[in-house]
């Protein structure tokens, strides 16, 4: 069981700038990080009203590497300030993901990286990364043999010989 | 990884790839068979169906509108009947049927559908001028508007103005567009077709050698893009950069380039012609021509919960043989889908292209059947769904022409047995009321029009009755 660490008010920098965010990450890291560049997170907003409530702002224990951590924290920060409407809680969920360029290229990483990416994602419920994620996963197995699939996403084969003859779909009949 | 994430990344797949996805894993294949979502994703490719903007309908609603929307097409079990002014040179322009209705005024209906939740809308835009050539594409809000040729005024003009107001259109930069003069298209404009940013005007044919010019324009920026002559009634944008058209019974297919480098009035050569000469011994004096009337009927009924996928399309080819044998004229259909055509251009994108463009002789084409009995047929083609009438047919009949369906997949699913596969057809059968007699079927999205004449106070009566789905 890591330690809970309080974090000051007082660190506060000047003044118009947001308040700190401690996060601990599973390799036991300590991020400072603003809290508005969180904010895109519902679980971090959700922990953040929480010390609202109580007056009290403690650490925010993470499942996840710091490794993954910063490239969350860089996803967000690139995103500071901007509007995405797939994390905005109040508008009505929209279909697939907007493709975004940016998105793109920083998700241009393994796919161990990128399974890893959208589990810490969808652990912060941040909407937006986790549908680029998605996106990239899917494009990854876009016309692959199920073989490269598993292999792609790290699965395996665990059908019956009858289970995997079966027919294709009921769908295309 | 938790099942809504693979969910998550299922939803981005096409069908083959989410069906072999079911082979991958157990966990995988519950979260196929088990997650709506990605059911609604294989019954809407399934069905030659795009998901519409998301906020009207949820997820069940629309699962549940599109199986209706797909039972009813398939049975051809309409949801009402109902009647619409025909008007003065009425025409069917996707799903808005528009006519004159005065010199200067033109009248739009866009058609209602019951199964997409789509209201029966109409409106009148007045476009000052007397009566010209004029297209439209509702989902960018386009009525594009081309002057009438008059000696007194050489110089015409093409306007692009909102449908819905009839003022000029916002996205357009030069909202008049002059028809230079080098071109010297002293004819009329015939067919206007949009598609994005690209509006084609087919001009009336020379006397000459009755060779039509098309004229394709950058509507936003006001530049000509493409100039080339084609025979026939056939001009569709095939996509972005390929335009289909017809010249002396071949089909022939030009490419726009993404930005052409320079204005180039000079007519081009095609991109690549499909030569049907079939060299059939028992067959004699063949006569091709091809027809479709594939409009994009997508993308402006925002408030539905699905839409036909744009890439769909079918054109339909009749050969007219006299066979010197029997001693008169047959009539053979043959359908093209627009997906077969495209896998060719793109095939030929890859090699050098010889001087006159590439040349498909009949058998790589792989055209997809031939349907119809011999008689003259006409047609009216929406997407992969057409509908035929014989002319001439007996009025008592108890069917008002033929229905066919050429999307691979609801055929597969509708008939269950590979053979079908290439088109299934069904009878359009007649209301037993009222007394009609019906001149012609067309076919939009979602209903199927039949133009009629119909007895009221002791005189005949033009109208337009519309069979809603």
């Amino acid at each position: 069981m890591p330690t809970i660490v309080s974090v000051d008010d007082s660190t506060v920098p000047g003044e118009g700038s947001s308040r700190l965010l401690l996060l601990v990450s599973s390799d036991n890291k300590h991020i400072v990080v603003e809290e508005d560049i969180m904010s895109r997170s519902r679980f971090i907003s959700k922990q953040v009203e929480g010390f609202e409530a109580t007056s009290q702002r403690h650490a925010i224990l993470l499942p996840f590497s710091s490794f993954v951590l910063n490239k969350v924290i860089e996803y967000c920060s690139h995103y500071r300030g901007y509007y995405l409407l797939e994390d905005d809680p109040d508008a009505a969920p929209p279909g697939r993901s907007p493709v975004r360029e940016w998105d793109q290229e920083f998700l241009d990483v393994d796919r161990n990286m990128l399974l890893r990416i959208i589990k810490a994602a969808h652990y912060l419920e941040i909407k937006s990364l986790v549908g680029s994620c998605a996106r990239a996963i899917a494009d990854m197995i876009r016309g692959k043999t199920t073989e490269e699939m598993r292999e792609i996403l790290g699965v395996e084969n665990d059908f019956t010989p009858e289970e995997e003859h079966s027919p294709s779909s009921k769908c295309t009949g | 990884m938790p099942l809504e994430l693979t969910e998550g990344v299922l939803e981005h797949l096409d069908l083959v790839t989410i069906l072999a996805c079911r082979l991958v894993s157990r966990a995988l294949r519950t979260c196929v068979d088990t997650s709506m979502k990605l059911q609604y994703l294989i019954a809407l490719a399934a069905n030659g169906m795009q998901d519409g903007p998301p906020g009207n309908f949820d997820l069940a609603e629309r699962f549940s509108m599109l199986q209706k929307h797909e039972e009813a097409w398939r049975n051809l079990q309409w949801s009402e009947v109902t009647t619409i002014p025909i008007g003065r040179f009425g025409k069917l322009h996707g799903n808005v049927w528009a006519h004159w209705s005065s010199d200067t005024k033109i009248s739009f209906c866009q058609l209602p559908s019951r199964l997409r939740a789509i209201e029966q809308r109409s409106w009148e835009v007045e476009c000052g001028l007397p009566l010209p050539g004029f297209g439209i594409d509702p989902s960018q809000d386009l009525l594009v508007l081309v002057e009438r040729h008059r000696t007194t005024n050489p110089q015409r003009h093409i306007h692009f103005r909102s449908l819905s107001t009839g003022q000029p259109h916002v996205n357009a930069r030069s909202v008049t567009l002059t028809i230079p003069d080098k071109l010297q298209i002293h004819a009329e404009a015939l067919d206007i077709q949009v598609f994005d940013d690209r509006v084609g005007i087919r001009h009336s044919p020379e006397l000459r050698h009755g060779l039509c010019a098309v004229t394709i324009w950058d509507w936003k920026t006001g530049s000509l893009e493409l100039c080339f002559y084609m025979r026939g009634s056939l001009f569709i944008f095939l996509d972005k950069s390929h335009v289909l058209s017809s010249i002396g019974g071949h089909l022939t297919v030009y490419y726009l380039p993404q930005r052409p480098s320079a204005v180039d009035l000079n007519p081009k050569t095609p991109f690549c012609t499909f030569n049907p000469t079939h060299r059939d011994p028992d067959w004699t004096d063949e006569e091709y021509s091809f027809e479709s009337q594939a409009y994009r009927s997508y993308g402006h009924d925002v408030t539905a919960p699905f839409s036909p996928a744009p890439e769909d399309g079918v054109i339909l080819g009749t050969i007219n043989v006299s066979d010197h044998r029997y001693g008169h004229v047959i009539h053979h259909k043959l359908s093209i889908k627009f997906q077969t055509l495209r896998a060719h251009i793109t095939r030929l994108h890859a090699l050098t292209r010889p001087p006159g463009g590439h040349v498909l002789p009949w058998h790589t084409w792989g055209h997809d059947s031939m349907i119809g009995n011999g008689q003259r047929l006409r047609v009216s083609i929406n997407g992969m769904r057409c509908v035929f009438t014989e002319p001439g047919r007996r009025l008592d009949s108890g069917q008002l022409g033929a229905f066919c369906d050429f999307h691979p997949l609801r055929v597969r699913r509708a008939s269950n047995s590979s053979e079908e596969a290439a088109g299934r057809q069904i009878a359009v059968p007649r209301p037993s009321s009222p007394q009609f007699h019906s001149i012609l079927l067309m076919l939009s999205a979602d209903a199927i029009l039949c133009r009629t004449l119909l007895f009221e106070d002791g005189s005949l009566k033009e109208s337009l009755m519309i069979f809603i789905f």
